[in-house]
């Protein structure tokens, strides 16, 4: 059994606006799932259903079911979701910019507890990223956006997740910053057994890594298939990594927008 | 001069107590709470109803309002601020307002327009070194210096203090670490609370109980809290020590300056630093 399914789940935001129309989608325990999509296609809005911080935005799962380990999850707070594993990387490099380097990863281990196991935690993640530990006592809102983008994914990982949601870690980074930080989550979800559902715009980035990808448009999953076939698939190809054919890249000249536009089937 | 400087540094430490229970709310919570004032004047007179009326001892009392205190503000928490919590700052600070006139006429309801002394206040003077002081004072000093070395050991060094500060920082983010904002909300009204039931006894004990002691103790915590900075623990401190000090200087040059020297002083520092000596500046990113 999978470690979290969500089946034809149906978020509305105030009541009104539905955004998600039946989203199904399975994430194995100890593999690397990436869910690709453009924006508004509801990508964020999947991850907050997991978590449950839809709630702060007013939004509810309306239908469906979200199940972890066998759980129902749908609806829950999201502290005591967080407490039962699934800790989500929140999009846009939310550190805590007053604190410090080393207080945001503190504050991380909120769940996991302290004591011993703190100094053993804060050294796995400074053994992952060791810019962090020469960080360590700096204000967190001075740092780069690489390196605030390694602390949160650091202090995601101090509370020991299961399953950890990464909301565009890409977003907004230099490409040999997004590739460092893909390959760490790699070595993350390998070394610690941590699974992953990422949300990625960066599609090349994130199905270098991925097991198993969705692809989702308009609140609805339109294709899904291992992360082996999507790097091969002549549509993920074209429209998501901007490739033709044969693989170069193409020029714009030889593209009629209007006409390519792409159909899915869903 | 020397016992005038002496007793100033004193009283400061009471104005710095009363201003650590509004950072302490502001710090987890961003509201400023102008109720604070009311709900030490409140408690005061509650710990008079306890000792003279109902004749409890003293050492009985003070735990009483103390824990009264703390429930205070657990209800104030509760009631009327966690309904409105993602409203607009705007909205809360009239909240509190409301909450302030509405405790006060809970005390002239009650005890009328009373004024007493705490009846435990230690009469005359001591003489510490070469310093002549008044015991209340003193007294009042040593208690607010050993709860602020507690705030700032609690923010700094423990579990739930760090948790205070990320649900300050940023409730999504508390959230998404299992942080449990809204316990965390009623612990710090809670602590606030109990803070006020203290400032009440030694403002009891420094001042004359009377039903404008609200107005009198929001009118001292007020600037030392924007002089220090709205959420500084430390700036709490050194703001309440540096308005007790030029208030005693004030009213020793010129009696009367008292009430309208620590604004003065704030408007100086606010123009020069406008988020107070020692408030966090935003980080902008650009």
């Amino acid at each position: 059994m999978p470690m979290l399914q969500l089946n034809n789940v149906e978020v509305r935001y105030m009541d009104v606006i539905l955004v998600l129309r039946g989203v199904s989608l399975e994430v194995e325990k100890g593999s690397v799932v990436a869910l690709l999509g453009s924006n508004g296609a509801g990508k964020t809005t999947t991850l907050r259903a997991i978590s449950g911080l839809l709630k702060t935005q007013d939004g509810r799962v309306t239908d469906g079911s979200i199940e972890f380990e066998g759980k129902r999850i749908e609806n829950g707070d999201p502290e005591s979701i967080a407490r039962q594993g699934i800790i989500q990387i929140l999009e846009g490099r939310r550190t805590l910019v007053h604190l410090t380097v080393e207080e945001n990863l503190r504050a991380g281990a909120y769940i996991a507890g302290n004591g011993a196991n703190l100094k053993r935690d804060l050294d796995m993640v400074y053994g992952y990223f060791p810019v962090l530990k020469e960080l360590r006592n700096q204000t967190a809102g001075y740092l780069s956006g690489g390196e605030q983008q390694m602390l949160v994914v650091g202090r995601g990982l101090m509370s020991h997740p299961k399953l950890m949601l990464v909301d565009e870690a890409s977003l907004g980074l230099a490409p040999i910053l997004v590739e460092e930080i893909f390959q760490i989550l790699k070595r993350i979800n390998e070394e610690e057994r941590v699974s992953i559902l990422m949300v990625e715009q960066n599609a090349r980035a994130a199905l270098a890594l991925a097991h198993h990808g969705y692809v989702i448009e308009n609140g609805r999953i339109v294709l899904d298939d291992t992360g082996e076939n999507l790097r091969g698939n002549a549509d993920i190809r074209e429209f998501y990594m901007g490739l033709s054919a044969v693989g170069e890249t193409k020029s714009y000249r030889d593209v009629k927008h209007y006409k390519r536009r792409k159909r899915w089937l869903g | 001069m020397d016992d005038v400087l002496i007793q100033g540094l004193l009283v400061g430490g009471v104005y710095a107590l009363i201003a650590l229970g509004f950072v302490l709310v502001f710090k987890s919570s961003l509201v400023l709470n102008l109720a604070h004032g009311e709900l030490i004047a409140i408690l005061s007179y509650f710990l008079y109803q306890i000792i003279a009326i109902w004749g409890l001892s003293d050492w009985a009392g003070i735990p009483l309002v103390v824990a009264s205190g703390a429930l205070l503000g657990l209800l104030m928490e509760r009631l009327a601020v966690r309904p409105l919590l993602g409203q607009p700052f705007l909205s809360l600070l009239m909240m509190t307002l409301m909450l302030s006139f509405l405790l006060k006429g809970v005390v002239v309801l009650v005890w009328g327009s009373d004024s007493f002394v705490l009846p435990f206040t230690p009469a005359g003077q001591w003489t510490i070194g070469p310093f002549n002081v008044i015991p209340g004072a003193a007294i009042s000093f040593v208690v607010a210096v050993a709860i602020f070395l507690l705030l700032t050991a609690l923010f700094r060094y423990t579990k739930v203090g760090l948790s205070m500060r990320v649900v300050a920082a940023d409730h999504e983010v508390a959230q998404s670490l299992g942080i449990r904002v809204r316990r965390v909300f009623s612990l710090s009204w809670a602590i606030s609370g109990s803070f006020a039931a203290v400032c009440g006894v030694l403002a009891g004990m420094v001042l004359t109980v009377t039903p404008v002691m609200g107005d009198l103790a929001l009118g001292k915590g007020l600037p030392v809290l924007l002089l220090g900075g709205l959420n500084s623990i430390p700036g709490a401190m050194a703001g309440g020590l540096i308005i007790g000090l030029v208030e005693a200087l004030g009213s020793y040059y010129q009696p009367g300056m008292k009430e309208i020297i620590p604004w003065i002083v704030m408007l100086i520092i606010l123009l020069v630093r406008p988020y107070g000596l020692f408030g966090e500046r935003r980080i902008e990113r650009i």
